[in-house]
């Protein structure tokens, strides 16, 4: 029999203003995490992501395009996963981490964040080799009540 | 056990299918995924679909980063449209036996708030005439997704075209702890 796979482990329903998405306590029995978040900001900001409670030691490579421009892509020393805009209808965010128990990688993420008339795919990684205890998203402007985020478990 | 469920599958059995549509869709997750194969008859090796939600005609937002053949990659947006058009299916001037490969995920399918999706397809073929696309749409509704419809711009669906629906139920296991502050 095929091994069970794509766990529920934890969601989180945020209250207004909320800026930080936690999972903790993580179970050491898949290879990989998957984040579903659906969510809203009155202002326009950044999402980035936090390894083991940091948003340190962190880079990413970004494809992504705004309004119908052309496609662009650039690279850089930060956590930056996804962009939202005031404007915004809904935000789909989701973010696969991979292999997140490993101690001789260090660890990646992959992430599909849409918006309204933007589209970003990222490549994140984490420079290190230590076994991740929680995961997470911080928002540079608060969440709008009733923003839900969704763990998943991976085999 | 497993929090991804399947929902229902449909394939073209006949020669031609005019469109493909779930209907009664249940409330009871927390996401759908949509995996879509599919060929058109367009006369053409790619095919634009349009997904609609509900038999909706209005509030259908998007945009799409695609590279096409072997040059420079490009995006296009909709704003307050008839349809998500940004779907592919491969054309009936592709290679025989080549199907497009499409993944849609929506979340919060049975809020009241609009509904987010994320967008991944792909046509196949055995020549340079290919294309790849990531993008997303939202569909600013606030009813429950109860029905999804795919239907190709220009051709109809062709045999052996085959769209398979699922849900996720998102919750807890009693341990992971999950917290906003």
């Amino acid at each position: 029999m095929a091994t069970p796979t794509y766990i529920k482990l934890a969601e989180v329903t945020a209250s207004s203003g909320n800026t930080l998405i936690e999972f903790s306590s993580l179970p050491t029995t898949y290879r990989d995490l998957v984040l579903v978040g659906n969510y809203f900001n009155s202002s326009g900001g950044v999402v980035s992501a936090r390894w083991n409670g940091a948003t340190t030691s962190q880079r990413r490579i970004r494809m992504f395009a705004r309004d119908g421009n052309s496609p662009y892509t650039d690279q850089a020393a930060d956590a930056n996963i996804g962009e939202y805009a005031a404007g915004d209808l809904r935000n789909q965010i989701v973010v696969h981490w991979m292999d997140y128990r490993a101690t001789d990688k260090y660890k990646v993420a992959i992430v599909r964040h849409a918006g309204l008339n933007r589209a970003f795919m990222y490549a994140n990684h984490w420079e290190s080799t230590s076994a991740v205890t929680s995961v997470g998203l911080t928002f540079n402007r608060g969440l709008v009540a009733g923003s839900t985020f969704a763990l998943y478990g991976i085999e | 056990m497993t929090d991804i469920y399947f929902i229902a599958q449909t394939e073209v059995e006949t020669a031609t299918a005019t469109d493909i549509e779930f209907t009664s869709i249940p409330a009871d997750y927390d996401e759908l995924i949509l995996i879509l194969s599919a060929r058109s008859t367009k006369s053409s090796t790619t095919d634009n679909i349009a997904l609609t939600f509900n038999s909706s005609a209005a509030a259908y937002y998007g945009l799409i980063l695609y590279q096409e053949n072997s040059g420079t990659p490009a995006s296009a947006n909709a704003s307050n449209v008839s349809s998500s058009n940004f779907l592919y299916a491969t054309g009936d001037t592709a290679a025989a036996n080549c199907f497009s490969t499409t993944t849609v995920r929506i979340s919060g399918y049975t809020t009241t708030a609009a509904k987010p999706f994320t967008i991944e397809s792909a046509t196949t073929n055995n020549s340079s005439s290919v294309l790849q696309a990531f993008g997303n749409g939202v569909w600013n509704n606030s009813s429950t997704i109860n029905s999804l419809k795919l239907d190709p711009t220009t051709g109809d669906f062709m045999q052996y075209s085959k769209a398979t629906l699922y849900g996720v139920l998102s919750g807890s296991d009693g341990s992971t702890t999950g917290s906003s502050s």
